[in-house]
């Protein structure tokens, strides 16, 4: 008799999401659902707002990554505008890319995974959590705190504030990088480099505690897709769209992002409110990709600063072509925090950094524009059409997380088939439903940020909408 | 060096009398600068952990928050300690009792604090604080700045001794 077993709420990610398992006749795993249950509706909503506006409303979209919402709607913009923004104003909007990278990778890592990674998974419940990260490392703990808060000092100091600054505008930015706070940033990158680098030993060196889950999070066949720069090293601001396939083939290339829609096209399924994009020549479901740190570095051909791009030599060589496991998405999220350091000082150490022309000005002279950045999750697409007098006709976002969802649903397959035991509900199995999703670091919305037990409801339920097992933690 | 005085305001002010806490902070700075009292001023929507290293440099704390607990338009002031914290379950739900706790395991020190409860009713969607929460606001910079006056004249000494 065919079962099925949900999941709900999945913690330690950000927004509301559930998981269902359904079970064949032999109480084997026979599907596997991820469905994101909330509703946001920022597409319908920004309709008839004026487009210079989209930075500002956008930024609402989430708590964590609003810059990178705000920076894509400003890149829209500027097409809308038909204007090319001044180069200081190109350069401290990679900074403040930056700065969102730093703070929001420290976040999923010490916060959200590391008390898995160092408590293991299965550890008590009541511990694995914040508390008791910092209890058994409170090294660790403190490193993650001062990480997020440099990170978060460049967002800061460049937007007046930590959070929804309203800084990024259609044109450029509205203020210039002041001497002072560029001397701030940069007398905090020491520490910042000591602290990625210790970091990034810690993970090398508990790497071999987890090869079971490296074998089972997520690893499988898929394509990957990522921005590079012009010569094809790892870019989150600006550059092109690069697919590759399982095999580590290019197979599109130095792609305009505005062209995205001829590569991607998007599928909506009736039991998630997240799309299900894919790759639009392969069709759906088997256009498949991966967007995020893992795929940023398998798409890229290195870094440009010498420190990440050594980490990125040795990331690569743990398989022959592109790392397939989401649980290297931990791995990467480092190397990109080490990578985002190093472009930090390069950029803070540029003379033209300081320039006060930052903005341009202009009215509507298109009435389309796409605006493509990295977020810390992957890539991020904002599409908008207006009218002649510059009112929001229509929008379309593609948001990290929907890029990752047929991934997500087969990486959550995929832990199931391994860690569940018949019909038996165990506690090993909800721990690494979880945790793979969490490799991810999916950002359903800024709504909830749990971080730590909360109340999972797992239930079994027959065809015949009874209830064969059920069990509550929390 | 420790000789600041925070003042750590923190809830919603789009849900009414939620915002009651960031409220009363901006009043305590306002009247703290006139009267040349050493206080520094914090509004979060939330207290995270995020907040743990930045009260590292101060010595006294008054935190500031609306609750359902006490009389509509009410004030209570009570001096918190740390407090275990236990599961941690949301980063949302912190006390500002367990992030001192934090801090004393992380840093090793938290400042002497007090926390000034306000008694609220409307946490309906709103930027407006109701009629009675409005009225306690002057009460609670009174007592808040009492309070200062007579935790923070030591303060205020070396404050003045030293500026940076």
């Amino acid at each position: 008799m065919a079962r099925e077993f949900i999941i709900e709420p999945i913690t330690r990610i950000e927004g509301h999401g559930k998981v269902t398992i359904y079970l064949d006749d032999n109480d084997q795993v026979k599907d596997a659902r991820f469905a994101v249950t909330q509703f946001r509706g920022f597409e319908k909503f920004v309709e008839g707002r004026p487009f210079t506006e989209m930075p500002s409303i956008v930024e609402r979209i989430c708590g964590i990554c609003p810059v990178s919402h705000s920076l894509a709607a400003s890149k829209a913009c500027d097409f809308i505008l038909g204007v090319k923004i001044p180069k200081a104003a190109a350069k401290i909007r990679r900074l403040l890319n930056c700065g969102e990278f730093i703070q929001s990778h420290a976040l999923s890592f010490f916060y959200l995974s590391c008390p898995d990674l160092l408590l293991g998974f299965d550890s008590d419940p009541a511990t694995r959590n914040i508390a008791g990260l910092i209890s058994a490392n409170p090294q660790l703990a403190r490193n993650g705190i001062r990480l997020r808060q440099i990170g978060g000092h460049i967002v800061e100091w460049l937007g007046k504030k930590r959070v929804h600054p309203a800084w990024v505008v259609p044109g450029g930015v509205n203020e210039p990088l002041s001497s002072e706070h560029r001397d701030m940033m940069l007398a905090e990158i020491p520490e910042a480099m000591d602290i990625i680098q210790n970091t990034l030993t810690f993970f090398k060196r508990i790497m071999e505690d987890y090869r079971k889950e490296i074998r089972t999070f997520g690893n499988f066949p898929s394509m990957f897709l990522g921005l590079v720069d012009a010569a094809g090293n790892w870019e989150i601001t600006d550059g092109f769209l690069r697919f590759i396939d399982s095999k580590d083939n290019i197979v599109a290339d130095m792609v305009e992002p505005a062209r995205y829609k001829e590569f991607i096209g998007e599928a909506v399924e009736e039991f998630s409110y997240l799309k299900s994009p894919y790759y639009k020549p392969l069709g759906y479901p088997d256009g498949m990709y991966r967007v995020g740190p893992a795929a940023r570095l398998n798409v890229c051909g290195g870094f440009s600063t010498p420190l990440a791009n050594l980490e990125w030599t040795e990331f690569r060589d743990l398989e022959r072509g592109p790392v397939l496991s989401s649980f290297h998405n931990h791995y990467a999220r480092l190397i990109e925090i080490l990578g985002a350091i190093e472009l930090e000082e390069l950029l803070l150490k540029d003379p033209e950094i300081l320039d006060t022309h930052i903005r341009a000005f202009a009215s509507v002279n298109e009435y389309e524009g796409i605006g493509c950045v990295e977020a810390p999750r992957g890539t991020l697409f904002h599409h908008y059409k207006v009218d002649k007098t510059g009112l929001m006709q229509w929008a379309n976002m593609i948001v990290a997380t929907g890029n990752n969802n047929l991934a997500l649903n087969h990486s959550v397959l995929q832990v199931a088939r391994h860690y569940m035991s018949g019909a038996k509900i165990t506690e090993s199995m909800i721990n690494r439903v979880e945790a793979v999703i969490r490799a991810y670091d999916p950002c359903l919305s800024c709504s909830t940020h749990a971080f730590g037990q909360m109340p999972i409801k797992i239930t079994l339920v027959k065809p015949d909408g009874t209830i064969a097992d059920e069990a509550v933690r929390g | 060096m420790k000789h600041f005085i925070a003042v750590v305001g923190y809830g919603n002010p789009t849900r009414s009398d939620d915002g009651a806490g960031i409220a009363a902070a901006e009043l305590i700075g306002k009247a703290a600068e006139a009267e040349g009292l050493p206080v520094k001023i914090f509004q979060y929507h939330q207290l995270t952990i995020d907040a743990a290293p930045l009260l590292l440099d101060y010595k006294f704390a008054i935190f500031l928050d609306s609750g359902i607990n006490i009389p509509h338009g009410s004030i209570l002031f009570n001096r918190i300690e740390s407090e275990d914290y236990g599961a941690l379950s949301l980063s949302h739900h912190l006390k500002p009792q367990q992030l001192l706790m934090i801090m004393d395991t992380l840093f090793g020190s938290s400042p002497e604090s007090f926390l000034c409860t306000i008694g609220g009713r409307d946490f309906d969607f709103g930027n407006t604080l109701s009629d009675k929460v409005a009225a306690t606001l002057p009460e609670v910079v009174n007592a808040s700045l009492e309070i200062i006056s007579q935790t923070g004249s030591a303060y205020r000494s070396v404050f003045v001794q030293t500026p940076n």
